[in-house]
């Protein structure tokens, strides 16, 4: 069975991960998002962005949230977190942006107590590269954007409850 | 007084942020360490006043890395760093001998007063 978005349960998970987003670029880049329409997935397949950084669900809830950006957004990002120019992806700078996910993430699980889950996150996935798509197992994911000043970060959680 | 520091995490971001901090303030980063088997390792040879430990790291985590070298060095001064969530690894951590905590994202001031805070304890 395909885990739809809309029930209730599963828009509290989006919208843990969406604060935990939401808190979490405040604090590191100094401004808080502005957060733009859901848009529920039709399809299995996701589109991604030209930079995306992938954590997966365990525990209570099974699936994956993915961070998307341009690379100019990305860029920038990694710019103010390193309190320098990053002019291209580099070690630094992926690690930079895999950490921001990890901050979200952690602050997302956070959430999730709250609502009586037990998660935990596995390690982020970078994947960069144009014209990508992702298929994610028995989920539809919705995607929620939030605009910065650099740019913006699509947030895509496809979450289930475990088995 | 310049204080020796042991930065463990597996995040090469999170080591240099960490260190261009303690290094403004004049603290010697007397080494980095990748996970908690490095950091074990590197305890030993280096003896720091003081060791900044992740929680969630491949081949060895923090905690069971603090437990191996309070075990080994009573008196080591560790403490570790968690994103918000993972409270209750904080307090295994501080059972197992963790002096104190900080929080990702780091604010400066708090990282600081944690080290000069567990030179005390």
């Amino acid at each position: 069975m395909i885990n739809e978005p809309r029930s209730a349960a599963s828009l509290d998970y989006v919208r843990a991960f969406v604060q935990a987003a939401e808190r979490v670029l405040g604090e590191v880049l100094g401004e808080v998002p502005t957060k733009g329409t859901p848009i529920f997935q039709k399809e299995p397949s996701i589109g991604l962005q030209e930079v995306n950084v992938t954590v997966g669900i365990t525990g209570d809830l099974q699936g994956q949230v993915n961070f998307g950006m341009d690379m100019t957004t990305a860029l920038a990002i990694a710019s103010t977190m390193m309190m320098e120019t990053v002019a291209a992806l580099d070690e630094m700078s992926i690690s930079a942006l895999q950490e921001l996910s990890n901050m979200i993430s952690g602050n997302a699980r956070f959430f999730l107590n709250d609502l009586g889950v037990k998660s935990d996150i596995t390690p982020p996935t970078m994947l960069v590269g144009k014209d990508m798509s992702a298929t994610w197992h028995r989920i539809r994911a919705m995607a929620v954007p939030l605009e910065i000043s650099s740019g913006k970060i699509l947030v895509t959680v496809g979450i289930r409850q475990g088995e | 007084m310049s204080i020796r520091i042991l930065i463990v995490d597996d995040a090469p971001f999170m080591r240099r942020t960490l260190a261009k901090l303690f290094e403004e303030k004049g603290w010697e980063v007397v080494g980095e360490a990748g996970n908690g088997k490095e950091a074990v390792d590197q305890f030993g040879a280096l003896q720091p006043d003081i060791v900044t430990m992740d929680i969630t790291m491949p081949e060895m985590d923090g905690i069971t890395a603090v437990k191996e070298i309070v075990a080994a060095h009573p008196a080591a001064r560790i403490i570790m760093c968690s994103a918000v969530g993972q409270q209750d690894m904080i307090v295994d951590a501080v059972k197992a001998g963790a002096k104190d905590f900080i929080v990702k994202p780091f604010q400066k001031d708090r990282v600081l007063a944690a080290v000069e805070g567990a030179l005390k304890k």
